[in-house]
């Protein structure tokens, strides 16, 4: 019964962590860089969605504003920043680390110390079914990421923008040759995987976090480590690793005695290593050259 | 050639950082003309049809159909009508035939209606495209890939098509009906095409001109025919 | 690289003497602040090897640091261990992590390799919170300092001073005579091309464990040394996080190629700058970080290839080709093999 309960916490946990490993994934996609700040980019949307609540915005339209800004935001660090770094031997890596620790010393700045909760998306309560409870929040967390999931497979498969997307993420040359703008099809990836981001932060929230600067931090880990285990061009697999490793956490942290949280991080280390040893690629990736 | 060129290079020099691989080249393709491209490995061909369409550091004069583009990005000349088949042919190994061939028209405007029917009337010319639309690109073999390419760059409408080495590792009877497409497309649409060939012979079959194209500089230019009967020049140039 | 060897050496001993006459002159809280620089400047040196050697880069040191404060402080508070020896055994046991991490290493490179090792640098607070009974969390830990010997004329900050002034002389002299070895001439031959150098009888997994290992050793011996020198160490010490990593990989990419002066001058410009600019607050600090090493990568030429130690005797080659293109001549490639056939034009 308690695994069963730690199960259904765990998928809602995993519900984020999905979130943020398909950001990941498509920022990955789109310039074949790992944004190790994305997380920290979605802990700055979930504080302008706080912030805009504040202003009297309803939580649902000020998620709304969020993930807009936090595309254009996305865009722009692109072009300013990154584009310049592209093609440079591992300088992109290091500059995303000094993303990483600008965006959440901006996060700190802006919005203090002192951690703040966010209005819920979804109605209090919940159902409990055979002695499990399951609040409405988990389930709309879960439902928010399926729609957005959904949209965003249609916005790949059906527009020509995203064919044009994908075509950049397979073959960034014979995209140029055949006039696909693949500079605006990076800085789209990045703007994308920023809303993302901000969907995934404002969710966490809705799991009884609260809004501050180091909310992502152990979520952004165990991205990682579903992005790892799902390969890093994979969208189903950034959303069955996410899924994973949010069950692994709970039921971990839940079942063995004296384990805090933390050492899930460990967990999720362990993991890294062991798949990029044994299977780089990831268990949905296919096999292919890196590209950095 | 009574006409205005519809691509005239002039005095163009090309480079990939440091290393100048074209020095001055001047070569011209006027309208409804077949123009080859022949010159020995590492001539700097390769680097002449990219620096055209955009994808080297250049400078020097390019125009196309009367405008300056020497300056224009890859994406503006495509649109333009000056349309590449790259070297190693181009197609997105992991999209679907059918997908692919959607990616030609990116660069133009045209409803979903339009360009089904446009896919349609290759698919006619190229029928393998049409049995495998939903394969992977991937999994066709080098001369169904040389097809889907020049598939897909001809729904980019093109007043000029550009192909680097098309006979590139393919067997000799599928060259051969690679070149009988291209002679097709140019006798029924009136398509100019300037093709850089190793296949010297066969290319200069198709060709009104050519140019030999040595370390950067065009060494030699002429009518097709004349190239191919002196057998000084192909002996100087050409190796045969 | 262009000025002559005798004005190198010259130039180096001048450096020396002046670090060591630094501490005379200035008031304790400056030989404190200079004492921090030095260790930080240890910690660089470490990042340096790796770097410099194997082109990789690790965002994960911080970890290293970590454990080498730690297992030093907690050894000194818990266990009563002497100092000499917890320091060693701090030392150690971050070489120890590092060749676990040198394993993988061998397969995982370049981003990869930067997730792993970011993952490690954030797991290490997250570890000394969960044994916060022993580490003391957050609250930190203190830890005796080091005292000068009885009878000495030194004050306090300046045997500090010394102590890891010592230390980074030593390790700077190793990293040069190991680069002058014969195993560092493996190394580079590893760097440049790898299938070369195993045709020549190098072995690139002992080599890669061994550079790992090496390079996390003395970044933990910094860790040490911080911890008897400043007395305190928390999970919350930004060494001890990621952004102790954003530091050394700063002063890495402000000091460059140079074995001493490299890593110190980065150090200091690391440290000075971000304290100058935090006098407001620490936030402030840490934005400076992320925001120098981004504008440095962005606007330096070389980028981080340009860390790579050099082969001697080889001119500086004229950058003709894109980075990735770009390779070093191979001893084998001599000019008989080449230019055999006049260029050909195949015929169908
Ligand atoms: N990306 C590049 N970076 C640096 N130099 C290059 C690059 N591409 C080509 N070169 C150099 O430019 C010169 C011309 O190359 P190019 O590919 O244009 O020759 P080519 O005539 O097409 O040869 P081939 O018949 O082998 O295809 C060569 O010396 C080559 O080494
Ligand atoms: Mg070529």
């Amino acid at each position: 019964m308690l695994a069963l309960q730690l199960l259904v916490d765990g998928v809602g946990k995993g519900a984020i962590y999905a979130a943020l490993a398909l950001a990941i994934v498509v920022a990955h996609r789109s310039t074949g860089l790992i944004n190790f700040a994305q997380g920290e980019f979605a802990t700055l949307s979930a504080m302008l969605t706080v912030a805009l609540t504040g202003l009297g915005l309803g939580v649902w339209p000020a998620l709304a504003v969020a993930a807009a800004a936090s595309f254009a935001a996305g865009a722009l660090i692109q072009v300013v920043i990154v584009r310049p770094a592209m093609r440079r031997d591992l300088v992109p890596v290091v500059i995303m680390i000094g993303l990483y620790v600008c965006a959440n010393a901006i996060g700190q700045l802006t919005f203090g110390q002192n951690p703040r909760p966010l209005e819920g998306l979804f109605p209090a309560g919940g159902l409990v079914f055979g002695g499990i409870r399951v609040q409405w929040s988990l389930i709309g967390v879960i439902l928010l990421q399926a729609v957005v999931i959904t949209a965003l497979t249609l916005f790949f498969v059906r527009t020509k923008i995203g064919l044009g997307f994908r075509a950049v993420a397979t073959a960034p040359e014979a995209s140029r040759v055949a006039g696909i703008p693949v500079e605006r099809m990076h800085m789209i990836g990045w703007g994308i995987a920023a809303a993302l981001g901000a969907v995934a932060g404002v969710s966490l929230t809705n799991l009884g976090v609260y809004v501050e600067s180091h909310m992502m931090t152990t979520v952004l880990v165990y991205s990682l480590a579903a992005v790892t285990i799902g390969g890093f061009d994979s969208a189903l697999g950034a959303i069955v690793g996410g899924a994973i490793m949010g069950v692994v956490e709970s039921l971990v942290t839940g079942l063995v005695p004296g384990v805090s949280g933390d050492v899930g991080i460990l967990v999720s280390l362990t993991i890294i290593v062991l798949i990029l040893l044994s299977r780089p690629q990831g268990l949905f990736g296919r096999e292919r050259v890196a590209r950095v | 050639m009574p006409l205005v060129p519809l691509l005239d290079v002039d005095n163009l020099h090309a480079r990939y950082g440091q290393a100048r691989v074209l020095h001055g080249v001047s070569l011209t393709v006027s309208p409804g003309e077949v123009v080859v491209l022949l010159g020995a490995n590492g001539a700097g061909k390769t680097t002449l049809l990219r620096a055209i369409t955009g994808h080297v550091e250049r400078t020097g004069s390019i125009k196309f159909a009367g405008t300056d583009i020497t300056r224009a990005s890859p994406a503006a000349i495509v649109s333009l009508g000056l349309v590449q088949v790259p070297e190693g042919r181009g197609t997105f190994a992991d999209l679907t035939v059918q997908e692919n061939l959607r990616l030609g028209a990116y660069t133009r405007r045209v409803t979903a209606a339009a360009l089904a029917l446009e896919i349609s009337e290759i698919v006619e010319r190229f029928p393998i495209l049409g049995e495998r639309a939903g394969q992977r690109a991937g999994l066709l073999s080098g001369g169904e890939q040389q097809m889907l390419a020049i598939g897909r760059a001809l729904l980019a409408r093109p007043r000029l098509l550009v192909l680097d080495e098309p006979s590139l590792g393919l067997a000799p009877t599928v060259t051969r009906a690679v070149f009988d497409t291209l002679r097709e497309l140019h006798d029924e649409q009136g398509l100019s095409l300037l093709v850089v060939e190793q296949n010297a012979d066969l290319s200069l079959g198709i060709a009104d001109r050519a140019y030999v194209l040595e370390a950067g500089e065009i060494q030699v230019d002429g009518p097709a025919a004349a190239i191919r009967d002196d057998a000084g020049l192909r002996r100087a140039y050409l190796g045969y | 690289m262009s000025e002559s060897r005798p004005v190198r050496a010259a130039a180096n001993a001048a450096l020396v003497l002046a670090l060591v006459l630094v501490p005379l002159f200035f008031e304790p809280f400056r030989v404190t602040q200079f004492t921090q620089i030095l260790v930080v400047a240890i910690a660089v040196a470490g990042l340096n090897l790796l770097t410099g050697f194997t082109g990789q880069v690790s965002v994960g040191h911080s970890a290293f640091f970590g454990i080498g404060a730690y297992v030093t402080g907690v050894l000194i508070v818990h266990a009563g261990v002497p100092m000499t020896a917890a320091i060693i055994a701090g030392t150690l046991s971050g070489g120890i992590a590092g060749a676990l991490f040198g394993i993988p290493s061998l397969r995982i490179k370049g981003t990869h390799l930067a997730i792993v090792t970011l993952v490690l640098a954030a797991s290490l607070p997250a570890v000394l919170s969960t044994f916060s009974e022993i580490t003391g969390g957050t609250e930190g830990l203190r830890v005796p300092r080091i005292t000068p010997p009885r009878g000495s004329f030194l004050a306090a900050d300046q045997t500090r001073y010394y102590v890891v002034l010592g230390a980074l002389l030593l390790v700077v002299l190793g990293v040069f005579m190991l680069d002058r070895s014969r195993t560092g001439r493996a190394l580079r031959a590893l760097g440049d091309n790898e299938i070369a150098a195993v045709t020549y009888g190098v072995r690139p997994m002992r080599l890669r464990i061994g550079v790992f290992a090496a390079s996390s050793t003395i970044t933990a011996l910094a860790g040490a040394l911080f911890a008897v020198t400043s007395g305190f160490i928390s999970s919350t010490t930004s060494y001890m996080t990621i952004v102790g990593s954003i530091v050394f990989l700063t002063a890495l990419v402000i000091g460059g190629r140079a074995l001493l002066a490299g890593p110190l001058a980065g150090a200091a410009i690391a440290e000075l700058l971000p304290a100058q600019i935090s006098r407001y607050s620490p936030e402030w600090a840490n934005f400076a970080y992320g925001a120098i090493l981004i504008a440095l990568l962005l606007l330096a030429p070389g980028g981080i290839s340009s860390l790579r130690f050099r082969r001697r005797r080889s001119h500086p080659a004229p950058h003709v080709l894109p980075a990735p293109l770009q390779q070093e001549e191979t001893p084998h490639d001599t000019d008989d093999t080449r230019d055999q056939a006049q260029p050909t034009t195949r015929i169908g």
